[in-house]
Order: structure tokens, then C-alpha cells, then sequence
């Protein structure tokens, strides 16, 4: 900040000389901090609901160092699909996901859960040279049952001209996640048994390369290539499979199994346009393929409509399809082996899932700002007793700048 | 009967109006021209970051996290969470 206050009045300085008249302007500070309050609530049609709260502080340091740290607090509760298929004489499975134990009984094939999160995010880019900049990151993610922390580092290199960015960055992360009682259970135990071994863990490690191109004086384009490679544990401690008797009228529910590796990679593409009614284009494109065979397509678009007082409305849609993974079942037939890997949770099987939102944000004055949207989203499973998810969701936040 | 001739002229007269506008944005959207630095004023607009609203991103990746198995793509970084 210090330094900021430095070079302003130098700036403010060395341009009174170029623009007639500015001679006896004032020095003015330029407003260099902004925070940001936004607060979400999730909520899904008689399952989950989410409220989090997020505060932004971001700034710049020096003219070399720009900082954003993030503190975002979750609280989560409601049922989400167990993965078990309840058959007409209803559920047998009584778990927990997440915190607090629940019965299943008024709702057969949900667990219930009730749960808080804290994470915290820093950011820290340092400008290296006129055309360079390097960017680091750290987090921390905590809640009663997972524990998340990463950090990450990226360089950004521009031409000559800065018309083309080159990227490339590194991430490494490490879960510890625990399930009910503290432990996670025995893959393909019977649930009702409770057999629980130690903390799971795992490892992540992201590599990125990507370049950004100036088309023209209003278009930019990205495009991005990403590895990820996962070791550890990988089973979800909360979600069951179903195994139906001879007769088909009962279940017995068993502890899924993932493999203990994951393989991600993914080539994203995005484009920025204004248009010639200063109108903004936010369309996006993502496929995505994984070796648990999970192959994915994302397409989201955003047109801001931007009005003379500073306010805007932007429509927005979202288009995800996925196919399901290599080991994602059902429920297994009482005489059928059992495999190695199996899961029934709704999030690996074929889905897909489109996203309607309306966002508008109002300028209050010339330093705050106040966004709010209402998206809309509805889900698609294929081969699972829950076949569809509805969910609706409104943000908003207000941004301020000050010094 | 009347109304209804105008309502479909109208109707002709404004998605051939918006496709024209959508041609001539796609036009726009893919003409590659040289920019000089004084050209830059629109591309240096907050509304046209790569990145988007920082906010907006982290409350829809935790969201799509949460739904559905793919994640990531746009960029390293950020926190993961056992949500369902």
C-alpha cells in the first residue's frame, strides 16, 4: 500500500504534462483493495441443503504484489442418495453422511447428514517482470469428517506484445477422510457390520499447461490442458451398494469400492467477446476423460447485458453430460460374484445435467457493487433408483473497494 | 386472423434481425486482427477476464464438485471437500 501511495502522485504527476488542462488537478488515489461478502443457499427438492458464506479481501501490496485471501464457512444438511436401492418392504440400510447418524426409514435409499465446513484460500502473484508473473496458492479445507489442504504454483509468461499468454502450473493436494465412527469401512463389508479400518488418504497432483490469444480488440480466447493424477484412497465411507435377495424383495446393503488410483485429464476452451452493442460473451467448453471411463462434455454460455447506469442482467446456461464409470452398478443379483470395484453412487453413473441462471448485478456507487443471481438446476441419472435432482440456488455479494 | 399475420411478421422480422446479429457476432468473434496496446481498452474491462466473477466460479466448481465426477479444466488450485 505503501508504495502505491508512492507512485500515484508520481503518475498523477508525469500525465498533468500530457493532457491540457490536468495541470491543476488533484492527486488521486486509486481505490487498490476490494472486499467482498456473498453468501449461497443451495437447496435440492427434499434432500440437501447448503448455506456458505465467503469473504473476499484482495489487493495489491506493491505495484509487484498482488494478494486475495478467501474465508469461506459451509453449513450442510438434509439427505443425500446412500447408493442402496430400497425395494418395496422399504430400506434396511441406516447410515450417516457427514457428521450426525440418521435413519433412513421415511426416506428409503437417503442418508441424512448435518454438517459444517471452514476453508480458507490464499493467493499471493508477484510480477517478475514486465511479461512474467508467478502465482502461488494455498488452502485448507476442514470439516468433521474430511480434511483438505493444497497448494499450488503457476507462471504466466506473455509476448512481446502481450497478445498471447503462455501457462503453466503444478498443484499438489492431500485428503485425510474418516467416516462413520471415525474411521472408513471395510470395502465390500456388509454396511450393518460396521468392520471400519484406519483414516483414508489421499494424494493429488495437478499439471496445467495453457495459452491465451488476443483474436482482436474484443475477443480473447484460452485453451487449457490438464493431467491429474490421484493415489489413495478414493471410496466414498458413506455410500453403500444394494444386493438383492432370490425373491427381489429385500436388499442387503454393502460398503462400495473404488479403485485406489485416478487418472484425469482435460482439454478446456474458453472464449470472451464484447459486441458491438457493448454487450459481454462468456461461452466456455470442456471434455473431460478419466481412466475410471468416466468421459465427460461441459458447455456453458453467458451473454451480460450491460445498461447505461452501470447495471447489467446476464442469462446463463450450462450444459454437463457424462457417461458412468467402468465399475458403477446398481445393485448387484444375489447369485452375481462380487467385483473387486463397485459403486452406486449417483455422481458415477450416466447423467446428465443442465443449469438455467439469471444473474444481475447494480452499481450502488462508484466504489460498492451488488450482484445477485437465481440458477436453476436439474439433474438426469440413468440406472439409479433417484433418477432425477432439482436444486435451486441463490448468491449474492457485495463488493466494495476502498484504500 | 389480423393479429395473428402481424404477430407472425413481427415474429419473421425479429429472428431475422437476431440472426443477423448472431452472424455478425461470430463474424467479430473470429475476424484475427493485430491489436495495438491504445486498442486495448475493452479487453482490459473486468467483464472481459478469462477468469470470470472469482466469486461466481468458486460457488459453481464446489457445486458441480459436489454432482457430478468431472472437475477441473480451467485452471490448478483450490479446495477439495468430502460433499455430497
Amino acid at each position: 500500500m505503501a508504495a502505491i501511495k508512492k507512485i500515484t502522485p508520481l503518475l498523477a504527476a508525469a500525465s498533468s504534462g500530457l493532457l491540457p488542462g490536468a495541470a491543476q488537478s488533484q492527486t488521486v488515489y486509486e481505490n487498490d483493495w476490494n472486499l467482498d461478502f456473498a453468501l449461497l443457499n443451495y437447496s435440492e427438492e427434499d434432500r440437501i441443503d447448503v448455506t456458505t458464506l465467503a469473504t473476499t479481501v484482495d489487493g495489491r501490496l506493491s505495484d509487484d504484489d498482488y494478494v486475495k485471501v478467501r474465508l469461506a464457512l459451509d453449513t450442510m444438511s438434509g439427505a443425500t442418495p446412500s447408493g442402496e436401492t430400497p425395494t418395496e418392504n422399504g430400506s434396511t440400510f441406516t447410515g450417516t453422511s457427514g457428521g450426525s447418524s440418521s435413519t433412513s426409514s421415511s426416506s428409503p435409499g437417503l442418508t441424512s447428514f448435518d454438517d459444517t465446513r471452514l476453508e480458507f484460500d490464499g493467493n499471493w502473484e508477484h510480477t517478475r517482470s514486465r511479461i512474467s508473473r508467478l502465482n502461488y496458492n494455498a488452502y485448507v479445507s476442514v470439516e468433521s469428517d474430511y480434511t483438505a489442504i493444497g497448494t499450488s504454483i503457476s507462471y504466466q509468461r506473455d509476448n512481446a506484445k502481450k497478445t498471447k499468454t503462455w501457462t503453466i502450473g503444478f498443484g499438489g493436494s492431500y485428503d485425510r477422510i474418516t467416516g462413520p465412527g471415525n474411521g472408513t469401512p471395510e470395502p465390500l463389508s456388509a454396511a450393518n457390520n460396521n468392520i471400519t479400518n484406519g483414516v483414508g488418504k489421499k494424494n493429488t497432483y495437478d499439471l496445467l499447461v495453457g495459452r491465451s490469444f488476443t483474436i482482436n480488440s474484443r475477443t480473447i480466447t484460452q485453451l487449457n490442458y490438464s493431467i491429474s493424477s490421484s493415489s489413495g484412497y478414493m471410496t466414498d465411507p458413506y455410500k453403500v451398494y444394494s444386493v438383492t435377495s432370490a425373491t427381489d424383495t429385500s436388499t442387503t446393503a454393502y460398503n462400495e469400492s473404488r479403485p485406489e488410483s485416478r487418472q484425469r485429464q482435460s482439454i478446456y476452451w474458453k472464449l470472451v467477446h464484447q459486441t458491438r452493442k457493448n454487450n459481454n460473451i462468456h461461452m466456455s467448453a470442456r471434455y473431460y476423460s478419466d481412466d475410471w471411463d468416466v468421459k465427460s462434455l461441459t458447455l456453458d454460455y453467458k451473454h451480460r447485458f450491460n445498461r447505461f447506469n452501470g447495471s447489467y442482467y446476464e442469462p446463463q446456461f450450462r450444459f454437463y453430460n457424462q457417461s458412468k464409470a467402468s465399475f458403477y452398478r446398481q445393485n448387484l443379483a444375489f447369485d452375481e460374484a462380487t467385483p473387486e470395484f463397485i459403486s452406486a453412487d449417483t455422481r458415477l453413473s450416466d447423467l446428465q445435467s443442465i443449469t438455467l441462471a439469471m444473474k444481475y448485478g447494480y452499481l450502488l456507487k462508484s466504489e460498492a457493487r451488488i450482484n445477485m443471481r437465481l440458477s436453476y438446476f436439474y439433474q438426469t441419472v440413468e440406472d439409479n433408483f433417484f433418477d432425477t435432482n432439482k436444486a435451486l440456488t441463490f448468491d449474492i455479494n457485495y463488493s466494495l473497494k476502498f484504500d | 386472423m389480423k393479429h395473428l399475420s402481424k404477430l407472425i411478421l413481427f415474429t419473421s422480422i425479429c429472428s431475422l434481425s437476431a440472426c443477423g446479429t448472431m452472424k455478425q457476432t461470430f463474424n467479430d468473434m473470429r475476424k484475427v486482427e493485430k491489436v495495438k496496446p491504445w486498442e486495448k481498452n475493452i479487453l482490459a474491462k473486468d467483464e472481459m477476464k478469462l477468469s470470470g466473477s472469482p466469486v461466481e466460479s468458486y460457488f459453481d466448481s464446489h457445486i458441480y464438485f459436489s454432482k457430478e465426477a468431472s472437475t477441473g479444466g480451467s485452471g490448478v488450485g483450490g479446495g477439495g471437500c468430502g460433499c455430497n
